[in-house]
């Protein structure tokens, strides 16, 4: 006890000097939490995470997630340099000039849940891009940490949430991990290969229109896609200028011919794959489809380059997809054909939403979903399967939609609302009787101060969404939640 | 082996006080070791990131060695001293960039943007133009250190805060974005910004896109 007294007082001296640091530098603790006590660490499988705890635990953690990120170099300690990891920082000037200091973000929930008694938590994860290979195992490691740290112990329940690929980890961890609860935001739900599949397919379109433009053509095969290299920022920008030849969605063309081809071609990509985002979104959704396929598929830890390509034998019938007959029939003739890969079991293995078996039938505890109805990243229809795996395996699901364009854009207001709906429906005696509404959650958001209609509160309480095979055609080996009963 | 390792831990904490006083002595950043430009160089408020200090009473340890410690507390080697600034030619550069834009030259724009940055860190436009130019080519990491840095530069300019809240959404963090939109109010205090098609913030007395 007197040790343990004499190591916080030092620990606390040294949080006075560098808490006075200058500009830039990351709060340890939210203004609305301001005695929170921080733990940074690492897992034994590569991940590092942060775990900030509140002055009065109330046993429950969250376990937040972040999106998608195929950038190594978060995978790096909280505040250390993204250029040198074992260099500790405040700020990124701390990290020399144009390097990044590394944050594990909570994105806002340690704010609005450490007041509540909740310790909140994150992980950077061991893989970057699609994580739920090894996600599940990443997540034990702060859990294990906690348990074995004398001063915070084993929490009474685990909450898993996260946006966008973090809320794919979510969805992994409810079929994977013995938890207590799920809050997903704009989820890649869809499991495996739905959520690949149809990244596969636009990207084959993306061929199908641009292989003959010069300097548009990527190299790789559709299902394997690109090489991602240690700087993702310059990966990004060459495949952002490749699509940009195709498309002239960021400078068409000075050549009024090729710019008027430039403008059809990108019509004809939102025509086939109804891609709900402008122009320039279809650079960051062809990024999933090269950069994002590549990173998993090439890497040896995941699947080492077994293929996930599927549409032949039987050939998919590609004919009536999208909004233009004509133009999906001649696309239908002319679209490369992949035969199954052999990288395709292990992605299943790795996410398959089935909750009548496995770990899925345990699920025990509500689930509550926040997605964009007009989201054009984590489309819609990835949550109708996600959705109806639930209802097949007789678990609690309210799932709530936000009328605002983007992917992920939630309001503070809408994110308070949905996780006091959620400790509200967890803390109950009755789950099934106390199950909010998405119209509870939207009363709530407005209750909340700043809570204004179609500003910070966006409920669509009407919004009816569309299966999956709307968008592509279904493949054989998807999970029966995925295919159109 | 448990008092040992205690004693271990106090000898590092010792140890990084010690480091911690030194390096506050040390020359910090570009950002902090010249005064902000533009409508920031009055600027007061508190910055998006800056600590807030408690009460001795409720300062909390602001981290604790884990049971895997692999991040050393103190900073192995210094940052390097702020690079010294020549903003004549980084406005030739600019210049430069802003004409290979204009003709849809993007790889000759991002190399004279670059060079314009390295020319003048010192400038929140340079910083900020390149990051937009960053955030729309979807590199978002990169954007988002250098809308940082115009932020930082230029903190009284609301702009500069709704530059740095978008590439937050499109990141998506949207936690880091509603911080910042905060900061753009607070620049701002008459500012009012609506969502334009890509679920992005702009002012609402910005001319609406054409074909919206």
């Amino acid at each position: 006890m007197k040790s343990e007294f004499g190591s916080t007082a030092l620990l606390s001296a040294f949080a006075l000097v560098a808490l006075a640091v200058p500009a830039g530098a990351f709060d340890p603790c939210p203004a609305s939490a301001p005695t929170c006590t921080e733990y940074t660490g690492a897992g034994k499988d590569g991940s590092f995470f942060r775990i900030s705890m509140p002055e009065n635990w109330d046993g429950d953690v969250v376990i937040y997630n972040h999106g998608f990120d195929l950038n190594q170099k978060h995978i790096r300690g909280h505040e250390t340099c993204e250029n040198n990891g074992a260099l500790h920082c405040e700020a990124d000037a701390d990290c020399g000039s144009g390097n990044a200091c590394n944050e594990i973000s909570y994105s806002g929930l340690d704010a609005l849940l450490l007041p509540k008694g909740k310790a909140v938590a994150a992980t950077t994860y061991s893989d970057t891009g699609w994580a739920p290979f090894h996600s599940a195992k990443n997540i034990k490691e702060i859990l294990k940490f906690m348990k074995k740290e004398p001063t915070i112990g084993k929490p009474t329940r685990v909450i898993i949430t996260g946006h966008s690929g973090g809320g794919a980890v979510t969805a992994d961890a409810t079929l994977n991990l013995k938890i207590d609860g799920a809050v997903i935001m704009c989820g890649a739900v869809a499991g495996g290969l739905p959520t690949w599949d149809v990244a596969g397919d636009v990207r084959l379109v993306y061929d199908f229109l641009c292989d003959e433009v010069t300097g548009a053509k990527f190299s790789s095969a559709p299902d394997v896609g690109e090489v991602n290299s240690a700087d993702s920022g310059a990966d990004s920008i060459a495949m952002a200028l490749k699509v940009n030849k195709c498309f002239g969605v960021m400078s068409p063309s000075a050549d009024p011919t090729e710019a008027a081809a430039q403008a059809g071609r990108l019509e004809d990509f939102m025509a086939l794959t109804k891609f709900t985002g402008t122009g320039m979104e279809a650079l960051t959704a062809m990024g999933f489809a090269t950069l994002g396929l590549g990173d998993f598929v090439r890497d040896p830890a995941r699947l080492d380059g077994k293929h996930i390509g599927f549409n032949s034998v039987p050939d998919l019938d590609y004919s009536t997809m999208g909004t233009d007959p004509g133009l999906a029939a001649e696309y239908d003739a002319g679209v490369k054909r992949l035969t199954k890969g052999s990288g395709r079991k292990k992605l299943t293995k790795a996410s398959y939403p089935d909750f009548t078996k496995g770990k899925g039938k345990k699920v025990a505890y509500p689930i509550l979903s926040m997605a964009g109805a007009a989201d054009w990243l984590v489309i819609p229809p990835f949550q109708s399967v996600y959705d109806r795996a639930a209802a097949l395996g007789g678990k609690l699901l309210t799932q709530t939609w936000i009328s605002s364009y983007g992917h992920c854009v939630f309001s503070e207001q809408e994110t308070q609302a949905l996780f006091e709906e959620y400790f509200a429906w967890l803390d109950s005696t009755d789950q099934v009787t106390s199950q909010p509404t998405p119209a509870d959650l939207e009363a709530a958001c407005l209750a909340l101060p700043g809570g204004v209609d179609g500003d910070t509160c966006n409920f669509d309480t009407a919004f009816v969404n569309t299966n999956l095979d709307d968008r592509i055609p279904a493949r054989s080996d998807w999970p029966p939640a995925a295919i159109n009963p | 082996m448990k008092r040992s390792y205690r004693r271990s831990l106090a000898l590092i904490f010792v140890a990084a006080f010690a480091a911690g006083a030194w390096w506050m002595r040390l020359p910090r950043s570009p950002v902090a070791a010249r005064p902000a430009e533009g409508l920031g160089a009055v600027e007061t408020t508190p910055h998006l990131s800056d600590p807030v200090l408690p009460e001795p009473t409720q300062v909390q340890p602001a981290s604790r060695v884990p049971v895997v410690p692999v991040v050393p507390v103190v900073p192995v080697v210094p940052a390097p001293p702020p690079p010294a600034a020549d903003p004549a030619r980084a406005e030739q550069l600019r210049t430069k960039a802003e004409a290979a834009l204009k003709k849809g030259e993007l790889e000759e724009a991002l190399e004279a943007f670059e060079k314009a940055v390295e020319a003048d860190p010192f400038s929140a436009s340079n910083h900020g133009d390149y990051g937009r130019l960053l955030r729309d080519l979807t590199a978002i990491d990169k954007a988002l250190y250098h809308l940082r840095q115009a932020a930082e530069l230029d903190p009284g300019n609301p702009d500069r805060w709704i530059d740095l809240a978008n590439a937050y959404y499109l990141k998506p963090d949207p936690g880091k974005a509603w911080a910042a939109e905060k900061r753009a109010r607070e620049a701002g205090p008459n500012l009012k910004l609506r969502r334009d098609r890509r679920g992005l913030l702009e002012r609402a007395d910005d001319p609406e896109p054409a074909g919206e």
